[in-house]
């Protein structure tokens, strides 16, 4: 079980060890949490690297006071695609593009996986702000609920109980569009 | 609902989306609330394999190596801030023997340097000299002047470089950047600049971008990269260095006139896709542009934007 204060130190001292480390274990998660919400491949790449490099810029700031440093790093996320699509609105509307589905699969499948990613994004965009920043962050981020709750500023509690009206509102939205 | 419920469902939404159990173990642990978990738990699997888009291998990677490369600037960077007094009476002993070597010398070494290219033999007297230059720059319109020549200094060579078919250094591009960042901040810190020294900063970032553009273009996939990072910060520096201008007009009272360059902004703008765009803003189709490498347009006039 890793250490999380003398990580957080690592971090906050730019250790090459704990910055592979942070890479190697959120590049993926952030990467998916990007993607799901900016809905193209080229944008989430870019906008994953720069979530790295201005976490990297801020770091001597960071001030560790107990909460996960995911959740930092997901603050950072979450504000960078923010300032994307507040820069980028004509983006807002456009379909899915392939290309986020890995290029190994069959074409076929691979129209199959990018429409069920649209289905799942226009289901979650049905949900209230606050059911949707749990259900992006729990979903797409893999992140926990102590995660989630720092990302988000509110209690676990709370976290919980969004989490679970937002997965009722889901569950009627896909029934009623015949997915379950 | 009750709190209780909320627990049972993140539990097992931790079991089935972490750990990997099926709907039915989760079920057997909470036969009471089965019924109502089932369907909700049946969602969350559609959502989380909806939701499974994993990066490029090859991306993941090179993107690895830059940042670590990055940490370790950073970090020598760090060590070269705390150099202990001694260091600091040695920087200014080398300062003052380039000054002096300067001086001794008829110019020629240093006229020639004024034209080297990163590789090139004398490109560290042409980067010792411009050192040497800011450390005797007091004042910070000054130094922000400064900074703006030195960014356009960097623009300069990248295109020669890419002229002469040459690699381009990723700390040229990084420098360049970096320039611009100090030149604004500097502008943004003060507030008392000059209009011409805000009009050579919007130049010089509506420059760049242009030519990191350019670049994007026609450089390999794997520099592409890197120019399209670099063309990211540049845009942000020019919308900076418009804001800058406009409050400039705003406290001198003036008008900017219709024509002049504003914050980037895709809706008033008519963009070039490559073929016909689904959607979006007055669509026109074109030929292709660098949309195609990161979601970035070509505009009519040849600006870019994303």
């Amino acid at each position: 079980m890793r250490d999380e204060e003398v990580f957080a130190e690592g971090i906050k001292k730019r250790n090459s060890d704990a910055w592979a480390e942070l890479y190697d274990e959120y590049f993926p998660k952030i990467y998916r949490y990007i993607a799901v919400r900016v809905q193209n491949r080229a944008d989430a790449e870019d906008l994953t690297e720069q979530v790295f490099l201005k976490a990297l810029e801020s770091s001597p700031s960071f001030r560790w006071r107990g909460a996960p440093v995911a959740a930092w790093l997901f603050r950072i996320a979450r504000n960078q695609v923010i300032d994307f699509r507040r820069m980028d609105k004509s983006k807002r509307m456009l379909p899915v593009d392939e290309s986020l589905v890995s290029d190994a699969i069959e074409p076929e499948e691979a129209a199959g996986r990018s429409s069920d990613i649209q289905l799942v994004i226009e289901a979650v965009g049905q949900l209230t702000q606050a059911q949707r920043a749990v259900i992006e962050l729990r979903f797409a981020g893999g992140l926990s609920i102590v995660e989630t709750a720092k990302v988000v500023g509110k209690s676990q509690g709370a976290v919980k109980a969004l989490q679970h009206s937002a997965m009722s509102e889901l569950r009627k939205t896909l029934a009623k569009w015949g997915q379950l | 609902m009750s709190r209780d419920f909320n627990d049972i469902l993140d539990a097992c939404l931790d079991r089935i989306t972490q750990r990997g159990d099926s709907i039915e173990q989760c079920l057997e642990s909470y036969p009471d609330q089965a019924d109502e978990l089932e369907p909700l738990l049946r969602a969350a699997i559609f959502m989380k394999e909806a939701s499974t888009v994993e990066p490029r291998p090859e991306f993941q990677r090179m993107a690895r190596a830059r940042l670590l490369s990055a940490v370790a600037e950073k970090k020598e960077k760090e060590r070269g801030r705390r150099l202990p007094f001694w260091s600091w009476q040695r920087r200014w002993a080398v300062a003052l023997s380039v000054v002096l070597a300067l001086v001794i010398m008829s110019g020629g070494t240093v006229a020639a340097a004024t034209n080297s290219l990163p590789g090139d033999l004398l490109y560290p007297v042409k980067t010792t000299t411009e050192r040497v230059q800011a450390f005797f720059t007091f004042g910070k319109e000054a130094k922000a002047n400064l900074h703006i020549t030195l960014a356009e200094r960097r623009i300069a060579e990248i295109e020669a470089l890419a002229d002469r078919e040459r690699s381009i250094p990723a700390s040229v591009i990084n420098t360049m950047n970096v320039e611009t960042d100090r030149a604004i901040a500097l502008a943004n810190h003060d507030g008392s600049f000059s209009t011409e020294t805000i009009a050579k900063l919007v130049r010089l970032t509506d420059e760049q971008r242009m030519m990191l553009a350019r670049m994007v273009e026609r450089t390999s996939l794997e520099v592409q990269l890197r120019f399209r990072l670099a063309l990211r910060r540049a845009m942000e520096a020019y919308n900076q260095a418009v804001v800058l201008r406009e409050r400039l007009h705003n406290m001198q009272n003036m008008e900017i006139e219709p024509s002049s360059n504003k914050p980037l902004s895709v809706e008033n703008e008519i963009l070039i896709k490559p073929g016909c765009p689904p959607s979006g803003p007055k669509k026109v189709c074109g030929t292709p542009g660098i949309s195609m490498l990161g979601g970035y347009y070509n505009s009519p006039d040849g600006r870019v934007f994303f």
